[in-house]
């Protein structure tokens, strides 16, 4: 059995999710977000960071269905693999409170239950630590283009 | 891609800070100059300028057509299409030159295939959404359809 680490991410009412140890990369209090017209429910706000901007994704709204809210008191900023193994991607996650350093063994890999099949779209493996499912996000999955609604099969 | 000597405009409205391609704004016109009956489908009115008689259109802070006259609205701002011209109501217009920073285009996450906006620039602390015209009218006739079996117009809260 191997051992790594990853993030516990909270996203709001019982929504959780975990990422590789070297996927977050910045933790931003209350930042500054712009609203931009005619974008995905679960993703209107942009972050200007290092003279690039970032897109803000609210994984919480977009589980349960609903539209991201105006401000975010938490974003934490993820890195990870580029399309076709290219440069490396940036994004924006709100958060409902400090991620967690967590430890995973690799016989805790589980299937992802029914009831939270909505994961299914941008989870890439699930495992069960303390009784709790918790998903493995693909964050190339989360940010790509045209991600639908998570009630929509 | 910030285009020095030419003049660009920055329509607002809703909260939006809409930037218009150099050459996209005609003219100016005062809001007191629209007549209200027999609106366009999309539209609130008409106002003639430059010898035509141009749909008048209020944008909600989604770009959705809205059916009545927001509060503050004085000024319509005459854009060419380039199959004609169309007024948008807007709170303030503004004319920049040299003072847009490099736009970026929208993330890939953010983009939607009916969407008018192209890229995105900072603005002192705020943002300005860079349009296309053309896209933004096509966008007015799609954005209104009505919602079937509602009779109601599109609200863009999906949005």
């Amino acid at each position: 059995m191997s051992r790594c680490s990853g993030w516990k991410l909270e996203f709001g009412a019982g929504e959780r999710a975990v990422i590789g140890p070297r996927e977050l990369l910045h933790l931003f209090d209350a930042p500054r977000i712009h609203a931009v017209p005619r974008t995905p429910a679960h993703c209107r706000h942009l972050l200007f960071w290092e003279q690039g901007v970032l897109p803000v994704l609210d994984l919480g709204a977009w589980s349960r269905g609903e539209r991201s809210g105006e401000t975010a008191t938490l974003i934490g900023l993820v890195g990870f693999a580029g399309s076709a193994g290219g440069a490396p991607d940036f994004g924006a996650l709100v958060l409902s409170s400090v991620p967690t350093r967590i430890d995973v063994d690799d016989g805790w890999a589980c299937v992802l239950p029914e009831t939270l099949n909505r994961w299914r779209r941008v989870a890439c493996a699930c495992f069960e630590l303390d009784g709790e499912i918790l998903p493995v996000l693909d964050l190339s999955r989360c940010f790509a283009p045209g991600l639908p609604p998570s009630t929509e099969d | 891609m910030s285009e020095p000597n030419h003049a660009r405009a920055v329509l607002s409205f809703a909260g939006l800070n809409l930037l218009l391609a150099s050459g996209d704004l005609r003219t100016i016109e005062s809001a007191s100059n629209l007549t209200f009956s027999d609106p366009p489908e999309h539209g609130l009115g008409w106002i003639h300028v430059l010898e035509q008689r141009c749909p008048v259109f209020a944008l909600s802070s989604d770009l959705t057509p809205t059916r009545q006259l927001p509060e503050g609205r004085g000024l319509c701002a005459i854009v060419d299409h380039g199959d004609g011209l169309s007024g948008l109501l807007c709170e303030g217009i503004r004319v920049i030159k040299d003072e847009v920073g490099p736009l970026m285009p929208l993330p890939p996450a953010m983009r939607r295939p009916d969407s008018p906006i192209q890229a995105v620039a900072p603005d002192g602390s705020g943002i300005l959404c860079a349009v296309d015209v053309r896209g933004l009218v096509h966008h007015l006739e799609l954005a209104s359809l009505i919602r079937p079996g509602s009779g109601q117009i599109a609200t863009g809260a999906d949005s």
